[in-house]
C-alpha cells in the first residue's frame, strides 16, 4: 500500500480543511515549524486507516478542534495498482465511505467500508494490524511492536500488530510455522494452569479443584479416622462386655459365692471363740491382779497400826519429859522475878565501889601534914579544930585545919588542894549513900554479901536458860503440842481399830486360786502370731466379701454403662460409616491424585512447549535479524541486535560487547527504533503486506552523523518501500532526498 | 415328609458402597433391602414356608438401629414366611451387639432368631440346628456341637453356619473353618453354608448360598438363592433361582484398534439383563493412537451412560501416537511441522520409554497437547 493524500477538516488543530496531496513513492518529507500540525496529520492517518467512523467518547472528543466540528478525514491510497479513496466523518453523522478511484465509485459505505479497507491495507482480522507497527510516533521510541492497544477501547488486543508481525514471518519461516499455534497452547496450558495451581506453580491454587479436593480428601481421612475410632471404641466396648459379663457370671456363680460364705462363716466362728477365750483370760488377770492387791494391802495395814502404837509411846514419854522441863522453866522464872539481885544492880554497885574509891584515894593522896606537939605544959591549951588536945597530934590535913592556942591565938592551916578535895568529899559521900540504898535494895549487907547474892542469881537464870533449851529440843511446840499429837494417833488409831479386821491368810489363798485360774486360760490361749494371723485372715475374708460385691456392682455398672454408651454409638452409627468413609477416602484420592497428574502433565507440557519456544524464537527472529543486520552495520558498524519475547529488543551488541537496551543512549535506541521498523516494513512488504513507514519527528536526539546514517538507510530502504517522514527539523533531514510535500487547502466536497 | 425352604445368606444389609458415586451406592444398598420382598415372592411360588439365612444379615455390627428396624419390618411384611436369621461374622452375636439391640426393639413374629448353639424346630420332625457366631472369630469349629445335638427319633437334622470349609477355596471371609465332612458326622439332612458369596455345592448335602444380591464384581456366581427339599430318607435336592436386581460384571480386553471394542459390547449384550442394571468393571490392555483414544473416551462416556456403571481400568492401555497423529495435529495448525508436532514428539517418545519415570505423565501430557491444539485450532477457525 501506497499513501498518495492526506486531506483532513475539523480535526484538531486544523479547523478549516487542509491537505497534503501527491505523497509519492520512496521518501517523503513534511518539514515544518514546531505548531505546524505535522502530528495532527499523524493521527489523521491513524484515524482514516485505524479508527472506525462511529468512534465516540475520548477519542472522538480527541480528534475534534477546539473550535468544535465534527471531524473529517479523506485518504487516497494506492494498492495492488489500483487507487482507493477512504473518507470517514466522525461524530454527528458519522460516516465511511471507499471509493474505487480507478473507477471511480463508491464501492462500500460505512462498516463494509471498514471492512473493505481492513482488506485491502492487509489486516484481515483486526483493525491495527502492521500499520501501527511501522508508524513511528512523535518520540515514541519502540521498545517492542507497539502495544497492540485497540485505540478504540484502549485495551490490549489479542491479535494485533505482534500477531501481524508473527503472521508475517510464519510465511516466511517454514520451521516456525505454528508459532501462533504454539502461542495459543502455551496460553491454553497455563490457563489450565492457573485454575489448577498457583501463578508460581509452587503448590495447588487456593480454592482450585486441586486445593480442594486435597481438603476434600483430608476432611474424608479426618472424618475416617473418627469414624474408625468410634468402631474401635464400639469393638472395644462390645469386647469389654463380653470380658465383664463372663467376670461378672464367674463372681456371682452360686458356687463361688456359697464358697466365700463358707470361708468367713468359719473365720468367724474361730475368731468369736478366740475372742471369748480372750475376754476370759482378760478377766482372771484383772482378779488376780485384785488379789495380790487385796493381800498387800491387809499387810500394809498391819504394819501401819504397829508403827502408830510405838509412836504414841514415843510422844507420851516426850510429853512427860516436857511437862517437867515446863515446871523447872516456871519455878526458876518465878526466882529470878523475886531475887533483888540482878547483874544489873550488882554492876551498879560495883561501879558505886569503884566512884567512892578514887574519891576517897583522891583524898588520901595531896594531904598536908600537921604535927602538933605539945610541950609539957601545954596539954589542954591548945585546941585543934575546936577540940582540945591533950597529947601530941600528927594530922594530914586535906583541907584546913584549925588550931587554936589558948592564949595566944588560933592558926589555920589551908592545904593546897583544898576545893578538889573538897568535890572529892562530896563524890565520896554521894557514892557512899548511893552504895548504901543499892546494898539496901539488894537486901545486902555488904558489898561482898552482894556479891554473893548476886552470884546465885546468876546461876539460877543459867539454869532456867539450860530447861528451856531442852525443852525445845523436846518439844519445840511445848507439851501442849505433843499432847494434841498424841490425841490425834490415838484417835487415828481408833479409827483403824473399828475396821473389820483382816486375814490376810484367808486373801493369800483367794490369790492363789486366782493365779491358778489365770494360768490354765492363759495355756489355753492361741500365740499372739497365730491370733494376729486369724484376724488378718479374717479381715481378708471379709474384705474380699465386700470386695467381691463390690465389684459384682462395679461390674454390673460398668456392662450397663458399657451397653448405654454402645446403645447412643448405635443411634449415632458413626462407626457404621467407616465402610463408607472408607470408600470416600478412596474416591477423593482417586481424584487428588488424578489432578496431581493432570497437574504434572499440565507442568510437563508447558516445559516442553518453553523448550520448543526457546528453540524456535532464534530462528523466528532471523527473518527480522536478517533485514536490520545490513542497516545497523551501515548504522553503527558491526553489531547485532538481541530479542526477547514479542520482539521486545533485548539488547545490542558491538565490539563483542554486549549493552542492555535500556542502558542504551535516547539517540541510540531511537535509532534501533527506526531501524528495526524499517525491516519490520520490509519484511511485511515482502509477505504480501505492503506498508508505509511514517516517521512522526524521529531521531530527535540523533547526532548529525548518525542522522545521516539513518537517513542514507531510510533511502536505500525507500526503493522498496513508501517512506513518510514528518519532522520540524527541516535542515537536519536536508541530506534526506525525496519529494518534499506541503500542506495545502482543501475544499471537501459535500458527497458524503 | 418333605421339608422345603430357602437357603440364602451373606445378605449384609446396610452395605455403604462408599467407592461408587453417592446415587449407585444408595440404589445398590436398596437393593439390597429390595432381596427380602424377593426371596419371599420365591418362597411364595416355591410354597415354602422358611427363608434360612446362613450369616451375615447385617453388613456391621455398627449400623443405626433404624436400619436393624427397617430389615426386621420389610420381612415382618411377608407373613407367610418365617425368617430364621443366624449371625456371622459381620454380624457376630455378641453382648451389646446388633442381635441384642434387635431383641431391644424385639423381633417380628416371623422372625426367629438362632443366637444360641440350641436345636430349633421348625416343623413336625424337622429340627434346624443352628452354628451361630459370638465373635468375629471364634477360632473354633463352631458346627462341632451339631454331632451331638440331640433330637428327636427320626427327625430331619439340618444345619445352618458361617464360615469356610476345611480345605475347601479359601477366599471366605471369617477365619471359621467348618469341618468338611460335617453334614455326615451330624447326621444332617443339609447343611447351609454361608460367608462365600457365589454359590457352590460342597458336597451333596452342603451348599454355599452365595448372596442374593452381588455386592462386588465377581469371579464366583452371586444373585441366587437355594430352594431346598429334604426328608429323613432322600437325598436333599438343591435348585438355584436367581433373586439378584443388579448383575455386576468383570470384563477384560486388548484393545489395539477401535474396532476392538465392538466384542466389548458383544459381551455386554450376553449378560442378559437391562443395560440400566449392569455393572462393568472392564480391565484394557493393549494401545491405541491418540486419534483411536479419543474415540475410546467417546465410546466410554456411551457406555458409561447405557449402562448402569463402568468402571474402566485402562491404566495397562498404551498410548501411542502415531504419524497420522501427528499429521493431524499439523492439520489442525494449518501446517505440516512446527512447534507443536516437534512438542509432541519430544513428549511421545518420553512416553514411550517404560524406563522413563514421567512416561505416564507424558502420556497425559501429549493428550492435553493434542486437546489445547484442536481448541486453539476451533478458536481460530471460530
Amino acid at each position: 500500500m501506497k499513501i498518495d493524500a492526506l486531506r483532513v477538516a475539523a480535526f484538531r488543530r486544523f479547523t478549516d480543511p487542509a491537505a497534503i496531496e501527491e505523497f509519492a513513492d520512496g521518501v517523503n518529507v513534511l518539514a515544518g515549524p514546531n505548531e505546524m500540525g505535522k502530528s495532527t496529520f499523524f493521527r489523521a492517518l491513524e484515524a482514516a486507516f485505524l479508527v472506525r467512523h462511529k468512534v465516540t467518547g475520548v477519542v472522538l472528543n480527541d480528534m475534534r478542534p477546539f473550535a468544535g466540528g465534527e471531524p473529517l478525514v479523506e485518504a487516497d491510497f494506492t494498492r495492488d495498482g489500483n487507487r482507493w479513496r477512504i473518507r470517514k466523518q466522525f461524530g454527528r453523522g458519522s460516516a465511511a465511505i471507499l471509493t474505487d478511484l480507478t473507477v471511480g465509485r463508491v464501492v462500500a459505505r460505512n462498516a463494509e467500508a471498514e471492512d473493505q479497507l481492513a482488506r485491502l491495507i492487509g489486516r484481515p482480522d483486526d483493525m491495527p494490524g502492521p500499520l501501527g507497527l511501522v508508524w513511528v510516533r512523535q518520540q515514541h521510541t519502540l521498545v517492542r511492536p507497539d502495544p497492540d492497544i485497540d485505540p478504540e477501547t484502549r485495551k490490549e488486543k489479542s491479535r494485533g500488530e505482534l500477531g501481524a508481525l508473527q503472521a508475517a514471518i510464519g510465511r516466511e519461516v517454514e520451521t516456525t510455522a505454528g508459532g501462533d499455534a504454539l502461542q495459543q497452547v502455551q496460553k491454553l496450558t497455563a490457563k489450565a494452569l492457573d485454575v489448577l495451581l498457583t501463578p508460581t506453580r509452587n503448590g495447588p491454587k487456593k480454592n482450585g479443584p486441586l486445593d480442594l479436593a486435597r481438603r476434600a480428601r483430608d476432611d474424608a481421612r479426618a472424618d475416617l479416622d473418627g469414624a474408625e475410632r468410634a468402631a474401635a471404641g464400639a469393638e472395644q466396648r462390645l469386647q469389654a462386655i463380653a470380658t465383664l459379663s463372663v467376670e461378672l457370671a464367674r463372681l456371682t456363680a452360686p458356687e463361688t459365692a456359697a464358697a466365700r460364705q463358707q470361708t468367713l462363716q468359719r473365720l468367724e466362728a474361730e475368731m468369736a471363740a478366740e475372742v471369748q477365750a480372750r475376754t476370759a483370760f482378760d478377766l482372771a488377770r484383772e482378779t488376780l491382779k485384785s488379789r495380790v492387791l487385796e493381800v498387800d494391802s491387809a499387810r500394809l495395814s498391819q504394819a501401819a497400826a504397829r508403827s502408830r502404837a510405838e509412836k504414841l509411846t514415843a510422844l507420851e514419854a516426850q510429853h512427860h519429859v516436857a511437862l517437867a522441863l515446863e515446871a523447872e522453866i516456871a519455878a526458876n522464872a518465878t526466882a529470878l522475878n523475886s531475887d533483888a539481885a540482878t547483874r544489873q544492880r550488882m554492876g551498879s554497885l560495883l561501879a558505886l565501889a569503884r566512884q567512892h574509891d578514887v574519891a576517897a584515894a583522891e583524898l588520901q593522896g595531896d594531904a598536908t601534914r600537921v604535927d602538933i606537939v605539945l610541950e609539957p605544959g601545954g596539954s589542954g591549951r591548945v585546941a585543934v579544930d575546936g577540940t582540945v588536945i591533950a597529947a601530941n597530934l600528927s594530922r594530914e590535913i586535906t583541907e584546913h585545919i584549925d588550931i587554936a592556942i589558948d592564949g595566944i591565938g588560933a592558926i589555920r592551916v589551908s592545904a593546897a588542894g583544898a576545893d578538889r578535895v573538897a568535890a572529892a568529899r562530896t563524890t565520896r559521900d554521894a557514892a557512899s549513900a548511893q552504895i548504901a540504898q543499892v546494898l539496901s535494895d539488894m537486901g545486902a549487907l555488904s558489898i561482898e554479901d552482894a556479891q554473893a547474892r548476886a552470884d546465885a542469881r546468876a546461876r539460877t537464870a543459867e539454869g532456867l536458860d539450860r530447861a528451856r533449851a531442852k525443852l525445845s529440843g523436846v518439844a519445840p511446840g511445848g507439851a501442849a503440842a505433843i499432847a494434841a499429837e498424841v490425841a490425834r494417833v490415838k484417835a487415828d488409831a481408833a479409827v483403824n481399830a473399828t475396821a473389820a479386821p483382816v486375814d490376810i491368810e484367808s486373801l493369800a489363798a483367794a490369790a492363789h486360786v486366782a493365779r491358778e485360774r489365770f494360768d490354765v486360760l492363759k495355756a489355753a490361749l492361741r500365740s499372739e502370731a497365730a491370733y494376729r494371723d486369724a484376724v488378718v485372715a479374717l479381715d481378708t475374708a471379709r474384705t474380699a466379701q465386700v470386695a467381691a460385691a463390690e465389684t459384682v456392682q462395679r461390674l454390673t455398672n460398668k456392662i450397663e454403662n458399657l451397653k448405654s454408651e454402645q446403645a447412643g454409638a448405635d443411634e449415632d452409627g458413626r462407626a457404621g460409616h467407616v465402610d463408607a468413609l472408607t470408600g470416600a477416602l478412596e474416591r477423593h484420592d482417586v481424584e487428588v491424585k488424578r489432578l496431581e497428574a493432570e497437574g504434572k502433565a499440565l507442568l510437563l507440557l508447558a516445559r516442553t512447549l518453553d523448550g520448543i519456544e526457546a528453540q524456535a524464537r532464534d530462528a523466528f527472529f532471523e527473518p527480522v535479524t536478517r533485514r536490520l543486520q545490513p542497516y545497523l552495520n551501515d548504522v553503527f558498524g558491526a553489531a547485532d541486535l538481541g530479542f526477547k519475547d514479542a520482539f521486545a529488543i533485548s539488547g545490542l551488541t558491538r565490539a563483542g560487547q554486549r549493552e542492555d537496551f535500556a542502558t542504551l543512549s535516547d539517540g541510540t535506541r531511537e535509532q534501533l527504533s527506526v531501524l528495526v521498523r524499517l525491516a519490520f516494513a520490509e519484511l511485511l512488504s515482502q509477505r504480501g503486506v505492503p506498508v508505509p513507514l511514517v516517521l512522526d519527528d524521529p531521531l530527535v536526539y540523533s547526532d548529525d552523523e548518525r542522522l545521516a546514517k539513518v537517513c542514507q538507510v531510510l533511502e536505500r530502504a525507500a526503493t522498496q518501500l513508501q517512506v513518510i517522514v514528518l519532522t520540524c527539523r527541516a535542515t537536519a533531514f536536508q541530506t534526506l532526498s525525496g519529494r518534499r510535500v506541503s500542506l495545502t487547502t482543501w475544499q471537501p466536497d459535500r458527497a458524503i | 415328609m418333605t421339608f422345603r425352604f430357602i437357603h440364602t445368606a451373606d445378605w449384609q444389609l446396610g452395605k455403604p458402597f462408599a467407592n461408587f458415586p453417592s446415587d449407585l451406592a444408595g440404589e445398590l444398598a436398596a437393593a439390597r433391602f429390595g432381596a427380602i420382598a424377593r426371596i419371599a415372592a420365591i418362597a411364595r411360588s416355591k410354597s415354602a414356608h422358611h427363608v434360612v439365612v446362613a450369616g451375615d444379615v447385617f453388613d456391621s455390627e455398627d449400623l443405626p438401629t433404624t436400619v436393624l428396624r427397617r430389615a426386621m419390618e420389610r420381612m415382618a411384611e411377608h407373613a407367610g414366611v418365617t425368617w430364621v436369621l443366624m449371625p456371622g461374622n459381620h454380624d457376630p452375636a455378641r453382648r451389646g451387639g446388633v442381635w441384642d439391640r434387635v431383641q431391644r426393639f424385639g423381633a417380628p413374629a416371623n422372625v426367629m432368631l438362632a443366637l444360641e448353639d440350641v436345636p430349633l424346630t421348625l416343623a413336625a420332625d424337622v429340627v434346624l440346628l443352628p452354628a451361630p457366631l459370638t465373635t468375629k472369630n471364634p477360632g473354633r469349629d463352631p458346627t462341632e456341637w451339631m454331632d451331638h445335638a440331640p433330637t428327636p427319633v427320626g427327625a430331619t437334622r439340618i444345619g445352618l453356619a458361617h464360615g469356610s470349609v476345611q480345605g475347601f477355596g479359601s477366599d471366605g471371609e471369617s477365619a471359621v473353618l467348618i469341618a468338611r465332612d460335617r453334614a455326615t458326622t451330624a447326621a444332617l439332612s443339609y447343611l447351609a453354608l454361608g460367608d462365600w458369596h457365589g454359590v457352590t455345592c460342597v458336597g451333596p448335602k452342603t451348599w454355599y448360598s452365595g448372596t442374593p444380591e452381588p455386592d462386588r464384581f465377581p469371579n464366583n456366581e452371586p444373585g441366587f438363592v437355594l430352594f431346598v427339599s429334604v426328608d429323613a430318607h432322600r437325598a436333599a435336592m438343591v435348585e438355584k433361582i436367581a433373586s439378584a436386581d443388579f448383575t455386576w460384571a468383570r470384563a477384560t480386553a486388548t484393545v489395539n484398534s477401535i474396532s476392538d471394542l465392538a466384542s466389548l459390547e458383544a459381551q455386554f449384550g450376553k449378560l442378559n439383563a437391562a443395560q440400566s442394571r449392569v455393572l462393568v468393571r472392564l480391565a484394557l490392555t493393549g494401545s491405541l493412537s491418540l486419534s483411536e483414544h479419543a474415540d475410546f473416551d467417546t465410546w466410554r462416556d456411551l457406555w458409561s451412560a447405557r449402562l448402569r456403571y463402568l468402571q474402566v481400568d485402562d491404566a495397562a492401555l498404551v498410548i501411542r501416537p502415531t504419524d497420522a497423529d501427528f499429521d493431524s495435529l499439523g492439520a489442525s495448525i494449518g501446517a505440516s511441522g512446527g512447534p507443536l508436532v516437534e512438542a509432541a514428539r519430544l513428549l511421545a517418545a518420553t512416553a514411550a520409554d517404560p524406563t522413563n519415570p514421567e512416561s505416564a505423565v507424558a502420556t497425559l501430557a501429549l493428550q492435553r497437547l493434542f486437546g489445547f491444539a484442536a481448541e486453539a485450532a476451533r478458536e481460530a477457525s471460530a
